[in-house]
C-alpha cells in the first residue's frame, strides 16, 4: 500500500503478554504490521483481540503485569522498543499521538482544556506561555469548538461528550504528529456526533498529511476511513487487506462472521443473522491449532492439528486460513 | 388489538438548588408528552441518542418510575392507577431486561437463584418444580442447565444476557421491554442474542418493546419505529417505510451519520452532517425541539410545537415542513 519503499511505522512480530496470578496470557502474539505515510490502517476485531494493547505498546505505554515480550516496532528507522524513557516521550504527543476511547476520563478534571492543550505544546515545542496559549486557541478552532476564545478556560465536565472529544483530538494535534494512534475514537459518542468527528478527523488527516491507526469494533468506520484492514482474533493477525477486499472477497472465516452477524441499514432486514457461536477463547499458550476453529463452520480436522500461516490470498492480501480459496460470503 | 397503549404520558425531574431548604428551580423533561401503541405479537423499535428520554420511558411504563401525568393501558388496565401492592399482579405480564449484564444480575446469587427469585416471589410451584423450570429456561436460552450453581461472574456478556432474558421469561409475561439489550455485548455475541431474542418472541408469541441507540439494530427486529429527541416521539412509521422514506429532517440526519460497512456505498453517499449537540431537556428550544440543529429550520419553527400527526396510512410526523 501507498509508500512502499520505506513504511513509516513497522512492527515485527510483536508479542505482548500479561503476567496474571492465573499465569500468562498472550494478548498478543506475533503480530506484524506496517503503514505507509498518509495511509490509514483499521484494526478490527472483538474486546479482547488485542487491538488496544497493539495500540499502547507503539508508545510504550503497556503497564505491568503487562509487558512487551519481544518484536520490533520501527518508527522512522528507529526502534522505539530500544529507546529510553526520556527519548520515548519527546516522541509522544509530539510525533506520535493516541486519541482514546473514553474523553471523560482521559482529560484532567482540575485544568481548563486550554491549560491542557498548551502543556504539550510547551512541552515538546519549547515555546513560550503566550505562544503555546495562541496554539491551543487555533487548535480550539481547528477542531470547530463554536466560541473557542471563550472555551479555553472551560473545564472538561462543562463540555458535552462530543466536544471533549473534540479537545482530545485538539490536543493529540497540537504538536502537528506524523501518526496519530485513534483507539475508539467514536464508540462513546451518539452517532449523529460521530458522524461530525468522522469528517473532521479526515479532513485533519488530509491537511497535515497524517498516517493514522484507527482502532475500532464497528465494521462501518473502517469502511468509511481505512485504506487498509487488519482484522485480529485472539492475539493473532487473521486477515490483513485493502479496505475493499475485506467487505467484498473476505478470505478469512471469522471476517465473514464479523460481517455477517452485523444488522445492517443496507440489506432486507428479512433473514437471521449470522451470528459466530461460541466465544473468543484467552490464550494461556501458544497457539498449536487455529484459534478459530472451535467457532468455525468450516473447520476441518486439519485446523486443529496445526495452526494455519499467513497465506497470501491475493495482492497485498494475507489470511490464516488453510481454506482461504473456499471462503465465501453466505449472505 | 393494541395490548400497551400509552397515551400522553409526561415524566418530569425536578432540579432543585440550595442547601438546607431545597426548592425545584426547573424540570428535566425526559418524557414529554408520548403516545404510542403497541399491538399483540409485534416489536416495536423506539431508537434516539444518548438523553432522548428512551430508557426513562421503558422505565416508566413498568412503573419502575411513576409518572408525572398520562395514562398506560396495558391488556385492558391502566397501570398507573393500580396501588402498589398490586403491581407485582401486571409485572407477571410485563417484564425488562436491561442494558448492562454486568450490573443488572446480583453477583452473589447463583444463577439458579436469580432465575428462581420471580417464581418465588410470585409463589409459584414448590422447590423441586421450580428447579425443573430454572433448568428448562436455562435450555430455553441456550444455556447448559449444569450452570445452575454458577455465580454471574463466571460468565461473558453474552451469556449473563441470556441469563436476564431467562429470569424475565420465568413468569410467562405476554410482553418484554428490552432496554438497549445488545449494546453492551460485541457483535458476533450481539447476533446470537438477537436471534435468541426472535426465536423466543415466534415461540412464547411475546411481544417487544426494543429501546435502542443503534438504528440497523432496531431495522432488524422491529415492525414499527418510533424515533424520539428531547423527549418527544418525532417520527414513527413501519420499518421499511421509515428506512425507505424518513420524512422528518432528525430521521434523516440520524440515517445518514451511520456508516455502512461497504466502502463503495459509503462513498457515494451524501452525509446530512448536523451540527452541535442535543440541547438539554431541562430548557429545551421553544417550539419545535429540533429546530437549533435542523438545516430545514425557519422562522415558524420556534413558535409552536409541532403536533405528530398521520402524514401517510401508519406513518407520523411532528414536523410543519412535511
Amino acid at each position: 500500500m501507498g509508500n512502499e519503499l520505506t513504511p513509516l511505522l513497522e512492527v515485527k512480530n510483536l508479542a505482548i503478554s500479561f503476567f496474571t496470578d492465573h499465569g500468562e496470557i498472550r494478548a498478543v502474539d506475533g503480530l506484524d504490521f506496517s503503514l505507509g505515510s498518509g495511509q490509514t490502517l483499521g484494526i478490527v476485531g472483538e474486546s479482547g483481540s488485542g487491538k488496544s494493547v497493539t495500540a499502547l505498546s507503539i508508545l510504550k505505554l503497556i503497564l505491568p503485569p503487562g509487558k512487551i515480550v519481544s518484536g520490533e516496532i520501527f518508527f522512522e528507522g528507529r526502534n522505539l522498543l530500544t529507546l529510553s524513557d526520556s527519548e520515548i516521550g519527546h516522541l509522544r504527543g509530539n510525533r506520535i499521538s493516541m486519541i482514546f476511547q473514553d474523553p471523560m476520563t482521559s482529560l484532567n478534571p482540575v485544568f481548563t482544556i486550554g491549560a491542557q492543550i498548551a502543556e504539550a505544546v510547551t512541552i515538546h515545542q519549547k515555546n513560550s506561555h503566550h505562544d503555546a496559549k495562541k496554539r491551543a486557541m487555533e487548535m480550539l478552532e481547528m477542531v470547530k469548538i463554536p466560541e473557542a476564545a471563550s472555551r479555553y478556560d472551560a473545564y472538561p465536565h462543562q463540555l458535552s461528550g462530543g466536544m471533549r472529544q473534540r479537545v482530545m483530538i485538539a490536543m493529540a494535534l497540537s504538536c502537528k504528529p506524523i501518526l496519530l494512534i485513534a483507539d475508539e475514537p467514536t464508540t462513546a459518542l451518539d452517532v449523529t456526533v460521530q458522524a461530525q468527528i468522522l469528517d473532521l478527523l479526515r479532513e485533519l488527516q488530509g491537511e497535515l498529511n497524517m498516517s493514522t491507526i484507527l482502532i475500532t469494533h464497528n465494521l462501518g468506520i473502517v469502511a468509511e476511513m481505512c485504506d487498509e484492514v487488519l482484522v485480529m482474533y485472539a492475539g493473532r493477525e487473521v486477515e490483513r487487506a485493502p479496505a475493499n477486499d475485506i467487505f467484498y472477497h473476505p478470505r478469512h472465516p471469522y471476517t465473514v462472521g464479523l460481517l455477517t452477524s452485523l444488522p445492517r441499514l443496507d440489506d432486507r432486514g428479512e433473514s437471521r443473522l449470522v451470528p459466530i457461536p461460541g466465544q473468543l477463547p484467552v490464550m494461556k499458550a501458544k497457539a498449536s491449532s487455529c484459534t478459530f476453529a472451535p467457532r468455525c463452520k468450516m473447520a476441518q480436522p486439519k485446523c486443529t492439528e496445526s495452526e494455519p500461516p499467513l497465506y497470501s490470498s491475493g495482492k497485498n492480501c494475507e489470511s490464516r486460513c488453510y481454506f482461504w480459496d473456499q471462503v465465501i460470503v453466505q449472505r | 388489538m393494541s395490548l400497551l397503549e400509552v397515551k400522553q404520558v409526561k415524566k418530569y425531574f425536578p432540579v432543585t438548588a440550595g442547601f438546607l431548604i431545597r426548592r425545584d428551580v426547573g424540570y428535566v423533561r425526559a418524557v414529554d408528552d408520548v403516545s404510542f401503541e403497541v399491538n399483540e405479537g409485534e416489536t416495536l423499535g423506539i431508537v434516539g441518542e444518548s438523553g432522548c428520554g428512551k430508557s426513562t420511558l421503558g422505565r416508566v411504563i413498568l412503573r419502575l418510575l411513576d409518572p408525572t401525568s398520562g395514562e398506560i393501558w396495558f391488556d385492558g388496565e391502566d397501570i398507573f392507577k393500580i396501588k402498589r401492592r398490586e403491581l407485582r399482579r401486571v409485572r407477571k405480564k410485563l417484564q425488562i431486561i436491561f442494558q448492562d449484564p454486568y450490573s443488572s444480575l446480583n453477583p452473589r446469587m447463583t444463577v439458579g437463584q436469580i432465575i428462581e427469585e420471580p417464581l418465588m416471589l410470585h409463589r409459584i410451584g414448590d422447590a423441586n418444580e421450580r428447579q425443573v423450570r430454572v433448568r428448562e429456561l436455562l435450555g430455553v436460552v441456550g444455556l447448559n442447565p449444569s450452570y445452575i450453581s454458577r455465580y454471574p461472574h463466571e460468565f461473558s456478556g453474552g451469556q449473563r444476557q441470556r441469563i436476564g432474558i431467562a429470569r424475565a421469561l420465568s413468569l410467562h409475561p405476554k410482553m418484554i421491554v428490552a432496554d438497549e439489550p445488545v449494546s453492551a455485548l460485541d457483535v458476533s455475541i450481539q447476533a446470537q442474542v438477537i436471534n435468541l431474542m426472535e426465536e423466543l418472541q415466534e415461540k412464547f408469541k411475546l411481544t417487544y418493546l426494543f429501546i435502542s441507540h443503534d438504528l440497523s439494530v432496531v431495522k432488524h427486529i422491529s415492525n414499527r419505529v418510533a424515533v424520539m429527541y428531547l423527549g418527544k416521539i418525532v417520527e414513527s412509521a413501519k420499518t421499511d417505510e421509515l428506512f425507505k422514506n424518513p420524512l422528518h429532517p432528525y430521521t434523516k440526519a440520524l440515517l445518514s451519520a451511520i456508516p455502512i460497512p461497504n466502502p463503495d456505498k459509503e462513498h457515494l453517499k451524501k452525509r446530512m452532517v448536523l451540527v452541535g449537540d442535543l440541547p438539554g431537556s431541562m430548557n429545551p428550544p421553544p417550539g419545535c425541539a429540533f429546530h437549533t440543529r435542523c438545516p430545514m429550520a425557519i422562522a415558524d419553527c420556534k413558535l409552536a410545537v409541532p403536533e405528530l400527526r398521520e402524514v401517510l396510512p401508519g406513518h407520523k410526523v411532528a414536523c410543519i415542513r412535511v
